[in-house]
């Protein structure tokens, strides 16, 4: 399993790296831990692979008033230990901590987890349930995208050809917020999600369960109503949880009803 | 040939410090934990190009063209070979056994008119490195004409599947039946009768390294080495050179360190005369070096087996018939007799039991799919087959398991015993083991707690699973059962000039530690420190010829025979050692290198006596030959056994219908152990796989016939995080008569028992009888669905 | 899914980086994962490659001091940065202490897994991990088909806790 051929380039400036991102058949390349797999198995065939590694205004994390702000190309491993996420985003903290192990850590980003979009993946459900903001960035200019409009039905999300997560920017919950993370992995070591469910209260305000999991990105329930596990084949649509090859989508919504009430009856502040 | 050793010198001593029974750390770890060993892709060879393999994406098609016309023009290619050219060079494999109900079968070295199943090789490409070998393979044009698949075992019973292999009647490969007893007629007067199915799904061995192999031809292109990991270097040895038309005796087969095999690395592959004709025919090294992909898709598949039992009992609980219907799903070649896995199932379900009337027919299927071999234990569901109808027949009564086990268990005052199935058991302690089991277990009490944690609402439950696990399979039982094959095993003991000390026999370790072990049994039986004692295993320039590793027969069959010719050879010493100081061997023996009488040392070592038969032959004893080596062959008896009970208690969460297993004993007797910590480490490793068997690991096909679980992430084996937290063992080892060392070989049983009591654990907390494996959350929770609403 | 216009095969980069600490200065394709740079080029072969997929943990290696699996990366991403294999750890007073560990406790079999086990538990150490369940964890991620880990833990728990017998 080798990479076929392919161009390469490392832009310095974002300005060459979103020329380089225009032509058809280019792919951005962050942290490679879902983009150089699929080259492997060359389930990816681009015409030209544009890393980003020397991009370094998107990177970092800054703590303006009521917002956090995290550059596309932070690292898992830095949103972990970042101390504004840790004391201010705590349901972000924890969703980063459940990502697979160290080592996908160390290289995966922020922005190539919501790029990739893979179904259950922890940093999309979590940045749903607070509400965050995708800032995308292209030659065509910039735009703002919240999380929740960010995937497209079927797998895919609404980042166009050329287009980069520049970054993404998290609104503070109120004090007195209470929030909860669970998910449900596949077995064996991969440890990717099947099912990832966020939940967040805010004080006379905001409440969100969110779910992720199915083949058109997160899902936003109604916190109120708790799913009824006689209703999996509704759910399942509900969340477009569609069959895998070790486990139906009935079974994928019978767990995502576990995960929902457990997070409802473990919210922590 | 007496096993009793009467022919040996007895050897009065303590335990020789090393030597056999000692847990020594392993000598392979030096090389292993410092990264310096050498695997299959560590190796170096001057102009090696790589070898990558076109292969069907079709579970059944016809290949109506093919043209390798722009695959060749890629830069770096240096040859692209199809099934028809290579037909040129390889001859197909062919196993055609004269045995009844085995109908031969021939696979083509690359598929060439038609393909049988997704992965099926149809071209060899080779290239400058394996990154140009791939982009080339896809310029392969290969244009095919899909066919309807067999995929359905009871559709190929039935007649009404596409057949797999035309010059054959039907998919059904082989048809064979035993009965013992009268089974027809007590099952068919009995009061009591059951029906029960297993159903256990298919899998694939999935060594962390997968297969590969290297060959070099010399200059003349006339003597082939073969580099490769292979758990039989002398049987692949004449196999590949039968394949290629090279004699033998031009064919050397070397074995790097090998990353785990489990039955896979068992045989010559298809790819691997592809790669050795290519290579001579380009004149330079080829390598092939198959991806993860390639081996969870193309290599070797299994456990594809369905028994169906029908049990007659007492009101008691006393079994007294079985009649067992057996089916297996054989894949698309045969590259092992298709009786070999099946028959063994069969074999073993009469278990530890006393039951006498009892008849299985067997019924081995062709598919279009990846082909079946052995992996570790293929006879592993034969525990919970046995075992679960133990459990049945409990519950039809409505006594404990435990109870009517003990109705049926054999005791060790009826042995030497012939079971049901025509094998004979002796040097096994069902019961005692049982009994230490149940035991160490605490059982009274453990049901007491699960009766308190079920009155709370929790799915807790036990299962208990006797093994009796069968070793070493020797000629006789391949002759007995009817399938082709032998099962000696030799070994060459020598002593150097400067008294250091080599052995090599037919075994090849694939993980095992057999390079530390056969040092211990050597060490013990020569008298010698273990460092002195040099192993050299998988070059076949290195005689002896064995039948090598497999079914649990290293330390039975390698270790038996290293012993035998240890002993020997520490005769020998004794008797030039009498001869010069005047006196009866029998005065003496050898320890720590030296020779010693009335147990002080007699001032000679065993380096003085190499010296004497090397350098000064003509002060041996009359009739004693020059030197120091011994040449011993030695085959065991049809079938050793060891036996162990495990019992494992089970917790099932109802919401996500996950497995917690909160406790797992088990009790074994694998006889005496050479390296008890190396013992421990294989029923270690069995366990984990028994349990992934049971609980994740599947090879899923789409109805179209193509392999949906290509990747790790698909088939996920067992997770350091997903192992039992602790097990509790108990050795109750009694000696093999049978075995020189007295060894009984246990690797396999680790399987047996996992799945079994697992499997009777989940079903015991669930309440309702589990028929089909694996036992994945969502199977779970339908079982649940349909005990809480048996009218959906 | 057959292309049949592949981009110049031959595009290939400088890669300028250290290598258990040597500099070393290639051209690569850039296609070429560093694990086939490090084991096939640089002849580094502790470090095995047993999915890539990013999966089973056999190709752990250092970079900047941390663990990362060199089958999900390109060569060309070390291009500036420091990388150790297991060849690099061999006067590391605690990868010898788990090496150690490991052969006592009969931890390995095949082996294929093991240098990548133990270069993950070294950076676990060298990133202050201080609990054997915390390494412990980080180890799940890697695979091992032969040992069962029972042994793999019980000297992992020897190593991240004082006076406790890896045997």
């Amino acid at each position: 399993m080798k990479p076929p051929p392919f161009r390469y380039r490392r832009p310095t400036e974002l300005d060459e790296a979103l020329a380089l991102l225009a032509e058809p058949g280019a792919v951005a390349l962050a942290g490679g831990q879902d983009v150089v797999p699929q080259l492997n198995s060359r389930r990816l065939r681009p015409s030209t692979v544009v890393d980003l590694a020397e991009l370094v205004p998107l990177r970092g994390i800054t703590d303006e008033a009521g917002t956090v702000r995290i550059g596309a190309l932070t690292r898992h491993r830095d949103v972990l230990g970042s101390p504004p996420v840790r004391d201010r985003l705590g349901l972000l903290h924890q969703a980063a901590g459940h990502i697979g192990h160290g080592a996908i850590r160390n290289r995966g980003t922020l922005g190539g987890s919501c790029a990739s979009a893979l179904p259950g993946a922890e940093l999309p459900t979590a940045l749903v349930a607070l509400g965050a903001t995708l800032h995308l960035v292209s030659t065509g200019g910039r735009r703002s995208v919240p999380a929740a409009g960010f995937h497209g039905g079927d797998g895919g999300t609404v980042l166009r050809q050329g287009e980069l997560i520049e970054a993404v920017t998290v609104p503070v919950p109120p004090p007195g917020s209470v929030w909860s993370f669970a998910e449900h992995t596949r077995r064996g070591a991969f440890k990717f999600p099947l099912v990832s469910v966020a939940a967040l209260r805010a004080p006379g305000g905001v409440a969100r369960v969110v779910v992720g999991g199915g083949r058109g990105g997160p899902v936003i329930l109604d916190p109120e109503h708790r799913p009824n596990p006689d209703e999996l084949d509704e759910l399942a649509d509900r969340l477009a949880f569609a069959d895998q090859p070790q486990t139906g989508r009935r079974h994928l919504a019978r767990i995502a009803c576990a995960l929902i009430e457990q997070a409802l009856t473990t919210e922590a502040p | 040939m007496s096993l009793l050793d009467s022919t040996h010198t007895e050897q009065t001593s303590a335990r020789v410090p090393g030597g056999i029974g000692e847990p020594v750390a392993r000598r392979e770890d030096l090389r292993l934990v410092e990264g310096q060993s050498a695997y299959l892709g560590d190796l170096r060879f001057p102009g090696l190009a790589e070898a990558v393999f076109v292969r069907s994406p079709h579970a059944h098609a016809r290949i109506t063209a093919i043209s390798a016309d722009r695959a060749r023009a890629l830069p770096g290619v240096l040859a692209v070979v199809t099934g028809a050219e290579l037909a040129e060079w390889v001859s197909p494999w062919r196993i055609a056994p004269d045995i009844a109900g085995l109908h031969p079968m021939s696979a083509p070295p690359l598929a060439t008119g038609t393909v049988r199943f997704h992965g099926d090789p149809v071209a060899i490409v080779v290239a400058r490195d394996r990154y140009l070998a791939e982009d080339a393979a896809e310029l392969v044009e290969v244009t095919y004409e899909p066919l309807p698949a067999a995929l359905d075992l009871s559709e190929s019973l039935a007649g009404t599947a596409p057949l797999v292999d035309e010059t054959l009647p039907s998919n059904v490969l082989c048809d064979q039946s035993h009965v013992n007893g009268n089974p027809a007629e007590v099952l068919a007067t009995a009061a009591h009768v059951l029906r029960i199915s297993f159903s256990q799904q298919r899998q694939a061995h999935a060594p962390l390294e997968p297969r590969g192999c290297v060959a070099v031809w010399d200059r003349a292109g006339r003597r082939l080495t073969v580099h490769t990991g292979t758990q039989v270097p002398a049987p692949y040895r004449t196999a590949i050179a039968g394949r290629l038309g090279v004699p033998e005796h031009q064919v050397r087969v070397v074995c790097p360190d090998v990353g785990g095999s489990f039955g896979q690395k068992l045989v010559a592959y298809r790819e691997d005369a592809a790669v050795a004709a290519l290579a001579r025919r380009l004149g330079h090294p080829v390598r092939w070096r198959e991806d993860r992909r390639e081996n969870l898709v193309s290599a070797l598949h299994a456990r594809e087996d369905e028994v169906d039992l029908e049990v007659a009992f007492t009101a008691e609980g006393v079994v007294r018939a079985v009649r067992a219907r057996l089916r297996s799903d054989f894949g698309a070649y045969a590259y092992f007799p298709g009786n070999y896995m099946l028959q063994v199932i069969g074999m073993m379900i009469p278990g530890p039991y006393r039951f006498q009337d009892f008849e299985y027919d067997l019924k081995v299927l062709l598919s279009n799919k990846c082909p079946a071999g052995p992996y570790r234990a293929p006879m592993a569901m034969c525990t919970w087959v046995t075992e679960g109808m133990m459990d049945a027949v409990a519950r039809a009564v409505g006594k404990d398991p435990v109870e009517v086990r003990r109705l049926n268990l054999l005791e060790e005052s009826e042995l030497p015993y012939q079971s049901a199935a025509g094998q004979v058991y002796t040097d096994i302690t069902p019961t005692r083991t049982f009994e230490r089991g149940i035991e160490a277990f605490g059982y009274e009490r453990e049901r007491a707690e699960q009766a308190r944690e079920r009155a709370e609402g929790r799915l807790v439950g036990i299962g208990v699973a006797s093994v009796i696990e069968p070793t070493t399979y020797g000629s006789a039982f391949y002759k007995l059962a009817g399938i082709p094959g032998s099962g000696h095993e030799a070994a060459l003991v020598r002593i150097a000039p400067t008294g250091v000390v080599s052995v090599s026999t037919g075994l090849m370790g694939t993980g095992q530690g057999y390079e530390t072990m056969l040092a211990q049994v050597v060490a013990d039986g020569l008298g010698v420190p273990p460092e002195t004692v040099d192993v050299l295993l998988g070059d076949t320039d290195v005689p002896p010829y064995g039948m090598g590793s497999r079914g649990s027969r290293g330390a039975t069959a390698g270790g038996g025979v290293a012993l035998l010719a240890a002993r020997d050879l520490r005769d020998k010493i004794l008797r030039i050692a009498a001869h010069r100081l005047d006196t009866e061997p029998a005065e003496l023996s050898v320890a720590d290198g030296r020779i010693v009488r009335a147990g002080e040392p007699a001032g000679l070592t065993v380096r003085d006596i190499a010296a004497i038969a090397y350098l000064d032959p003509v002060s041996l004893p009359p009739g004693v030959e020059p030197g120091l080596e011994v040449l011993r062959a030695f085959d065991p008896p049809p079938m050793t056994f060891s036996n162990s009970v495990h019992l494992c208690r089970a917790e099932v969460l109802p919401d996500t219908g996950t497995v917690r297993i909160s406790r797992y004993v088990v009790a074994e007797d694998a006889g005496q152990l050479i390296n008890p910590m190396l013992a421990e480490g294989q029923l270690h490793g069995a366990l984990a796989l028994g349990i992934a068997g049971t609980l994740q690991e599947h090879v899923v096909y789409s109805p179209a016939g193509l392999n949906l679980t290509d990747s790790f992430r698909d088939y996920p084996f067992l997770a350091l995080d997903e192992m039992v937290e602790r097990l509790e063992l108990v050795h109750c080892g009694t000696p093999n008569q049978r075995i020189p060392g007295g060894m009984k070989g246990m690797s396999e049983g680790g399987v047996m028992g996992g799945i079994a009591a697992l499997t009777l654990a989940v079903q015991d907390a669930l309440g309702v009888p589990v028929d089909r494996l694996p036992l994945t959350g969502e199977r779970i929770c339908l079982l649940l669905d349909r005990t809480n609403n048996p009218d959906r | 899914m057959t292309t049949t216009d592949h981009p110049a095969p031959a595009d290939e980069r400088d890669l300028t980086c250290t290598v258990n600490g040597a500099p070393v200065q290639l051209r690569v394709p850039v296609r070429r994962l560093l694990s086939d740079v490090l084991r096939d080029d640089l002849d580094l072969t502790a470090l095995q490659v047993g999915c890539e997929d990013g999966v089973c943990g056999a190709c752990t290696v250092l970079l900047d001091g941390e663990a990362v699996r060199a089958c999900t990366m390109l060569a060309v991403q070390a291009d500036g940065h420091d990388v150790v294999t297991l060849e690099g750890l061999r006067d590391d007073p605690f990868a010898s202490e788990v090496k150690r560990a490991f052969s006592q406790a009969h931890a390995l079999q095949c082996g294929f897994c093991t240098s990548g086990m133990i270069t993950t538990l070294l950076a676990c150490h060298n990133a202050g991990c201080d609990s054997p369940d915390e390494a412990l964890h980080e180890l799940s991620g890697n695979l091992c088909r032969c040992t069962g880990y029972l042994n793999i833990r019980r000297a992992v728990r020897g190593l991240w806790q004082e006076g406790e017998d890896p045997r």
